[in-house]
């Protein structure tokens, strides 16, 4: 009573609180602060010695202390004593441990390029695979989804395009480098680190020459205190486009339009019987509505500082938008962490880590056959069942029903491989599973002060399981399939590596040295059996087995081995003076299997250096520029992925003949030498020059780094082409080389506006690719062609890697003067031009088109691509939104099959010449393609591939803490979140993201399994 | 520190040094596990015959396709000659194949090229067993057996090159890089090198037929061979051969087409018709015959050569659904109606050759580029020869007879006739009687004519009337306004205009003049 009567009187009164506000790195004093009461009016600031003094109502009130560049802090008034408030500088990352090859280091102390990414940003967006929690994060990190389908790798490049190998990044896991990352849970990660410039990557030495990328996997918690968290979300996926192609009347009226063009009759006299709108939509059909993607972990965390352990399972299931059950990408994953401190200077510990992944796919970017190319080319006039029971009676006796026993159309219009593309998916029946199992065991021993040795034994096994069914089937006379098979492939990976490394740490004074020396022997094993047989005597796709396969002398068995051994030595030692001044240089020398007797070593050096230049006594201690360093490096990497035996000319087989035995079964195999032997093959090699430098101002709210590279990559790997007269292939050689240039540039932002906490970033690449040398006598390297009109791609030099090369269009012939017109010498240039055809650039001035005037229409690799976030926070309630984008290429059209006159259309079809003046863009339809409208591969075919994404948009809100204990509860969270919302591109086809098929073949459109839309509601609780 | 700590680091560090050491170069030395290499092959009589059926691998590539391009020789052949034209699904098909059957090839035209590139790696396979040989530790007469069959095929691979490119490059060993990009031969010189090999072969090979050879070449195959080699060449290039110190002339070869005729025990079947079944493969009549089968089920699109199957059929089969007889192919290769209207009445080899739409087809067609309402019956999508296994398309195992004993006799009257050897009239009538034709005059109008009749469509027309001289190939091949009840598009889809300027050969490959500007434009 007495207290409650104290309370009031205190109210009346008002309570005068004083107080302090320093900084808390260095105990300054602060000015200038904010102070204001939580939830009431009135405030203050704090003066120049940073006191401050103001009237509060009550005890219990909340007052909040605000500055730029500072965390903001609440206080709890709890009596009239003087106060003491440190605020706290917003986190910069520069104390951040950055994980470098065989070792850690501060980001402060950094001298090279290195990127990271935190775990927050991994999880935010529906990753199932890890390289897509790399896109739009990092600058100079190119990540480009290949297709919408789940499970299909990303196409990653880091710094350009080096090489017309495998020009991706390698992957090291727990200081492990693992051959495929699709079996990591996203979840497990602790930290990302993209190693970038050479500096970094050549600890990597022969691997290294795309890249690094640097994986650390959660260990316990070290604090006492076990933890039981469930994440888990379930999200429904849509088409987030459709593409516009022609409805039933539009195609007959364009049908009848090209046959009449072509002198033929025309096909669909009575275009009443089409009315407008009508006709089967095919990508409607095929699309699935809602398709849905779960994620589910729980993850157990705990232990002391001297044991702990982390334990994660998680299963993650995505089914894919086009095809359902027939591209769906399922995974479990189990992981066990442990660390233990067992004596005060031996540390051991394991981690293992188990995933299965059972996978269905289907070619998500094939234009012979492809279901996504089939929705596109196929007429609309063929209905997706057949209704009609006097047509139903002439199918073929194999012709495809659906699940309720229903005929699916077939086309009598449009062949080839374009067929119902729902009957091609109920008989497409792929599978592979994945069992793989990476762990490493590590003991961590402390000889003497600074001094610690680590040995590690990692192994990687992985079993991988293909089966393949096609059972019979009639799609139409040219697909068809008259026996059933069933095949079944194991492939074992096997994959051990030992490591010693010494690491030697010292601070004297102002000289800090770190010395690391260590050897890595590692060793690469696979093998495979494949077996197929004909004649499955039952229809059920899960009975597929061999042993149901009865057909007499038509199984086949086949297998093989493969391996490699690496063995390596290398050095590194960083220093730094006063924490100013940085300095690192490292060598490797790897010995590897794969290099030809000539060249069994590879050296790799690279030195960095860095400039702390905030530290220098002229320039003073502000609030402006709070930290910045000037680093450079270079370095030699190396790429060996080679294939195992380059240098040996292997002897091929099978190269069999079918010799007279009076009984059939007269095959014998044969042998000769697949190729030329060559004892000079070795690594490719790139050498790299980087310039960075980083920024923070205005107290840490912004961040700022930027780099300039120079990167060489030479000696790719070529099959240099030799005579077709000497009859045998040449074996690899190196040969060729590109130059990567380019600038990046990262901006970070954050701020706290009393509880709204603001925070931004947008990072950018600019890369500019030019080859410099192709080691054959064309000086071409040849890329990917489309359908049946050949080359769309190469590589020259002095010009981009894997250009689009074809004619230059210039307008449309608009009438017969203007085809006469354009001559050479009083000779037709075009003479089998007619009104409405394209008129092509004769270059070489010859006065004929030919393969000569084609020339670089376009670069399918984009000039910029960048990222932007942008977060909110606001009490409970966060709101993260995330954008990439990639801007300056094109892409090249192919979703049409062209060589087919009455295969479907996008609607800009519709915008064809139709008469003088009509259009000076778009040629005539034709089914007679004299003048190669589209027969000759053009810039008609390229679209500028530019876009901006919506990735994801995120809300969530997290549990109050109180109420959260209440319900026994340490952390909830709930959100939801849309990814890829909003995309803004003028490209037609269905998805702008068309990565790489290979690095010879890329931006090419034949009908992409485009991105989804998805909607995710999801949960994570600690318990 | 104590003493755990010590002797783990004593361990650690001494297997550091270990693997550091001595192991280090064992540990990197890795041989292929599944592979053989150069190195280690090239030993035993085995690898020998492994070896040797690489070469009759090559073989199978003179009417299979792959490697980028689709070129079987004889429809190449049949389609450049008046008897077919291009064909395929649409003008846009293939425009490769129209280049060669309008006479208007450019120089990158991938068909020439994969030939080019099929054939030469045959002769490589070739030349590399046949300098290995001496090396194998294996029988003599083994030996020689392997070194005589090697010389027919490369004859064979070099006929092939040649009678399409005239000049080059004559290869007779596997080359090292300073050898590549040889010169053009002139065409005596290879043709007297292809004689040379027959002519060494023929003593060695076995005095056998096919199927007792089990499909190896024998003597009869390498006489057959040098006939028509002999008669191409005196009518082309009208000269004699010399095979080292053989002087191989019209008597020459015609003593070795009797030898056949009197010694071989082929014979002509019964009914013409016959020849081109299933049961009928390496039959009495075929002298020399390439083997395909389904054997080795064969599901590659990307390296079809791998197959064991024939491309032929798939490509000149009609395009057809429902029919009990036929099976859907590619409608390449439709026949004129030049070569239907050339038989005699009463000939019953015209509907043995030709499968007309109207009357031989049930199931429906659908017409493709100059369409003529005429498909090959010889070589083509019969439900015998339908696939069992492996990819429809690439498995057919139709054997392609290459030299048949009708052909062998034909081959003996024209040499006769210029040779006064007074058997020509019996040749000739041989041939008539087996198809029930009354006797005629033996004379060459007649034997050609006869030729054209007895081996249309088996790629031999386009040779015949080249070495008949050019006048007479542009006359017979050049068509302007011609045309059949069965055509459907447009007349000017159905002219062709012979190029005399080319001489009906083909260009070298771009490809390969740019790698050789050595290599000269052949004409």
């Amino acid at each position: 009573m007495l207290f409650l009567l104290y309370a009031f009187g205190l109210k009346a009164q008002d309570l005068q609180v004083k107080g302090k506000v320093t900084q808390k790195s260095d105990g300054s004093p602060l000015p200038g602060v904010t102070v204001t009461i939580e939830g009431g009016t009135g405030g203050t600031s704090t003066g120049p010695s940073g006191e401050f003094s103001l009237n509060v109502p009550r005890i219990g009130t909340v007052l909040i202390f605000s500055q730029i560049g500072l965390e903001t802090q609440r206080y709890t008034v709890a009596n009239s004593s003087f106060v003491n408030i440190s605020l706290t500088d917003r986190p910069t990352g520069l104390a951040d441990v950055v994980v470098i090859g065989y070792g850690t280091q501060v980001r402060r102390n950094v001298s090279s390029a290195i990127s990271s990414v935190k775990p927050d940003q991994i999880t935010q967006t529906p990753v199932q695979r890890v390289e897509q929690a790399l896109q739009g994060r990092v600058a100079g990190v190119q990540v480009t989804n290949v297709s919408g389908q789940p499970g299909d790798a990303p196409t990653v490049r880091i710094r350009g395009i080096g090489t017309n190998g495998d020009a991706s990044p390698i992957y090291i896991v727990d200081g492990f480098q693992v051959g495929g990352i699709d079996y990591l849970n996203p979840s497990d990660i602790q930290s990302m680190d993209v190693l970038k410039d050479a500096a970094s990557a050549a600890i990597y030495g022969a691997r290294g020459g795309n890249g690094v990328v640097l994986i650390t996997t959660k260990s316990g918690a070290k604090n006492g205190r076990t933890s039981v968290t469930y994440d888990g979300y379930y999200g429904i996926q849509n088409a987030w486009r459709k593409m516009n192609l022609l409805d039933a009347r539009q195609y007959v009226v364009m049908m009848n339009e090209g046959a009449a063009n072509a002198g033929n009759s025309i096909p669909f006299p009575d275009i009443s019987k089409y009315p407008s709108g009508t006709g089967t939509d095919w990508q409607k059909a095929l699309f699935q509505k809602n398709a849905p993607m779960y994620n589910h972990q729980v993850a157990v965390n705990g232990g002391t500082d001297k044991n702990s352990y982390a334990i994660n399972f998680s299963l993650f299931d995505q089914k894919g938008l086009v095809g359902g059950d027939k591209s769906d990408f399922k995974r479990y994953t189990f992981r066990a962490n442990s660390d233990n401190q067992v004596k005060s200077f031996l540390k051991v510990g394991a981690n293992v880590a188990y995933s299965h992944i059972n996978r269905t796919a289907i070619d998500p970017n094939q234009e012979f056959g492809g279901v996504l190319n089939n929705a596109i080319n196929l007429d609309p006039l063929t209905p997706v069942i057949e209704n009609d029971p006097a047509r139903a009676a002439t199918y073929n006796a194999n012709a495809v029903r659906d699940g309720n026993g229903n005929l699916y159309g077939i086309s009598p219009y449009v062949a080839q491989e374009i067929v119902n593309p729902l009957a091609r998916l109920a008989v497409s029946n792929g599978r592979t599973r994945v069992d793989k199992l990476v762990g490493n065991t590590y003991a961590e021993l402390k000889i003497i002060n600074g001094l610690v040795l680590r040995s590690t034994f990692s192994i990687d096994l992985a079993y991988v399981n293909g089966n393949g069914y096609s059972p019979l089937f009639f799609l139409n006379t040219a697909q068809q399939n008259v026996t059933s098979s069933v095949s079944k492939s194991v492939d074992r990976y096997y994959t051990w590596q030992a490591e010693n490394v010494l690491n030697y740490n010292r601070t004297f004074s102002k000289h800090t040295l770190g010395i690391t020396l260590g050897t890595t022997s590692r060793r690469e094993n696979a093998e495979s059996l494949y077996g197929s047989n004909s004649g499955l005597v039952v229809t059920d796709p899960n009975m597929a087995y061999l042993n149901l396969a009865v057909d007499a002398g038509t199984a086949k068995a086949t297998g093989g081995a493969g391996q490699s051994a690496l063995f390596s030595l290398f050095a590194r030692a960083n220093y730094s003076y006063a924490d100013k001044y940085l300095l690192s240089a490292s060598i490797r020398r790897d010995g590897s299997s794969k290099f030809g007797s000539n060249h069994p070593f590879g050296y790799f050096p690279a030195v960095s250096a860095g400039w702390i230049f905030t530290e220098e006594s002229f320039i003073p201690k502000n609030d402006i520029l709070t930290f910045g360093k000037l680093r450079a490096s270079w370095g030699q990497n190396g790429n060996d992925r080679i294939g195992d035996y380059p240098w040996a000319a292997v002897i091929g087989v099978g190269r069999g003949y079918t010799y007279y035995n009076g009984s059939g079964n007269g095959y014998t195999s044969g042998a000769s030498p697949s190729y030329i032997a060559n004892p000079d093959i070795k690594w490719e090699a790139s050498e790299q020059s980087d310039i960075g430098l980083e920024l923070t101002f205005l107290r840490n709210m912004f961040t700022f780094t930027a780099d300039y590279y120079i990167k060489t990559t030479k000696g790719w790997l070529l099959q240099v082409p030799i005579p077709l007269s000497v009859g045998v292939p040449a074996g690899t050689a190196n040969g060729g080389s590109v130059r990567n240039s380019g600038i990046e540039l990262a901006l970070n932002y954050q701020q706290s506006f009393g509880k709204l906490k603001v925070n931004a970033g947008i990072n950018g690449s600019f890369n500019k690719n030019k080859v410099t040398e192709i080691n054959n006598a064309e000086g071409i390297l040849g890329g990917a062609g489309i359908s049946t009109y050949g080359q769309v791609e190469r590589s020259t030099v002095g010009m981009p890697f894997s250009y689009f090369y074809g004619y230059q269009t210039d307008g449309i012939f608009q009438n017969v003067a203007e085809v006469n017109a354009y001559s050479r010498n009083g000779v037709k240039i075009q003479p089998d031009a007619v009104p409405g055809d394209v008129r092509f650039k004769d270059l070489d001035g010859n006065g004929i088109i030919d393969a000569n005037d084609r020339t670089m229409i376009g670069n399918p690799t984009p000039k910029i691509t960048g990222g932007f976030t942008f977060g909110l926070s606001y009490k409970g309630f966060d709101l993260n939104s995330f954008f990439t984008g990639a801007f300056g290429n094109q892409i090249f059209n192919g979703t049409r099959r062209q060589d087919l006159n009455t295969s479907n259309m996008q609607t800009l079809y519709l915008n064809r010449w139709s008469g003088e003046g009509s259009t000076n863009q778009y040629p005539r339809f034709t089914w007679n393609d004299a003048n190669g409208n589209y027969t000759r591969i053009s810039n008609l075919y390229l679209e500028d591939g530019d876009y901006v994404r919506l990735k994801t948009l995120q809300l969530g809100y997290t549990l109050n803490k109180t109420i959260a204990t209440k319900l026994k509860l340490q952390a909830l969270r709930l959100y939801v979140s849309g990814d890829n919302l909003i995309t803004l591109t003028d490209y037609t086809g269905f998805d702008p993201e068309i990565g790489a098929r290979s690095s010879l073949d890329i931006g090419i459109d034949r009908g992409i399994y485009p991105q989804a839309r998805t909607f995710r509601l999801g949960l994570s609780a600690t318990f | 520190m104590n003493n755990i700590s010590k002797y783990t680091t004593t361990i650690i560090l001494a297997g550091l040094l270990t693997v550091a050491g001595s192991g280090c170069k064992k540990f990197l030395e890795l041989t292929p596990l599944d592979n053989r290499v150069e190195q280690n092959f090239y030993k035993t009589e085995k690898d020998a015959n492994e070896a040797l059926n690489s070469v009759y691998d090559a073989l199978q590539w003179h009417t299979n396709a792959g490697g980028g391009g689709f070129s079987p020789d004889p429809m190449m052949a049949d389609i450049a000659s008046d008897d077919s034209y291009a064909g395929g699904g649409s003008r846009s098909d293939s425009p490769e194949m129209i280049q060669i059957d309008q006479q208007k090839l450019l120089t990158n035209n991938s068909l020439i090229r994969v030939y080019w590139a099929n054939h030469y790696t045959g002769i490589y396979r070739a030349n590399l067993l046949l300098q290995k040989l001496p090396g194998i530790s294996m029988s003599d007469a083994a030996k020689a057996k392997i070194a005589a069959e090697c010389k027919f095929l490369r004859a064979f691979f070099y006929f092939d090159l040649a009678n399409w490119f005239g000049k080059i490059p004559l290869i007779l060993a596997p080359q090292e890089p300073s050898e590549y990009c040889t010169a053009q031969a002139a065409p005596a010189e290879t043709f007297n090198q292809i004689a040379k090999d027959l002519v060494e072969a023929i003593p060695v090979l076995d005095k056998a037929d096919l199927r007792t050879s089990k499909a190896h070449a024998t003597r009869w195959s390498a006489e057959g061979l040098l006939g028509r080699i002999y008669l191409f060449y005196k009518g082309v290039y009208k000269a004699e051969l010399q095979a080292g110190s053989v002087a191989v002339n019209g008597a020459y070869v015609l003593t070795q087409l009797k030898d056949l005729i009197a010694n071989s025990g082929h014979d002509l079947l019964a009914n013409y018709a016959d020849n081109f079944t299933k049961a009928n493969e390496f039959s009495k009549e075929s002298v020399w015959e390439i083997s395909y089968s389904n054997d080795n089920p064969w599901f590659d699109w990307n390296y079809i050569q791998g197959g064991e199957g024939n491309m032929q059929p798939q490509m000149q089969g009609p395009r057809i659904d429902g029919d009990p007889n036929y099976n859907t192919g590619w409608s390449f290769a439709p026949v004129t109606q030049e070569l239907y209207d050339a038989y005699e009445a009463n000939d019953p080899r015209r509907t043995a050759t030709i499968i007309n739409m109207e009357t031989d087809l049930k199931g429906k067609v659908s017409p493709g580029y100059q369409h003529t309402g005429f498909f090959s019956k010889k070589y083509t999508t019969t439900n015998e020869y339908r696939t069992t296994a492996g990819q429809y398309e690439l498995n057919w195992g139709n054997n392609y007879r290459s030299i048949r004993y009708s052909d062998v006799l034909l081959m003996a009257a024209e040499l006769d006739l210029s040779n006064g050897g007074g058997s020509a009239q019996e040749y000739l009538n041989k041939v008539r009687g087996r198809v029930s034709l009354p006797g005629k005059t033996v004379t060459l109008a007649a034997v050609y004519q006869e030729r054209r009749a007895e081996l249309a469509l088996e790629g031999i027309r386009y040779w015949d009337l080249l070495r008949q001289g050019l006048p007479a190939a542009s006359q017979a091949i050049t068509i302007s306004g011609k045309r059949g009840p069965g055509y459907n598009g447009d007349q000017v889809d159905y002219n062709v205009t012979f190029n005399q300027a080319t001489r009906g050969l083909f260009p070298i490959p771009q490809s390969e003049r740019d790698q050789c500007p050595v290599l000269k434009p052949n004409f």
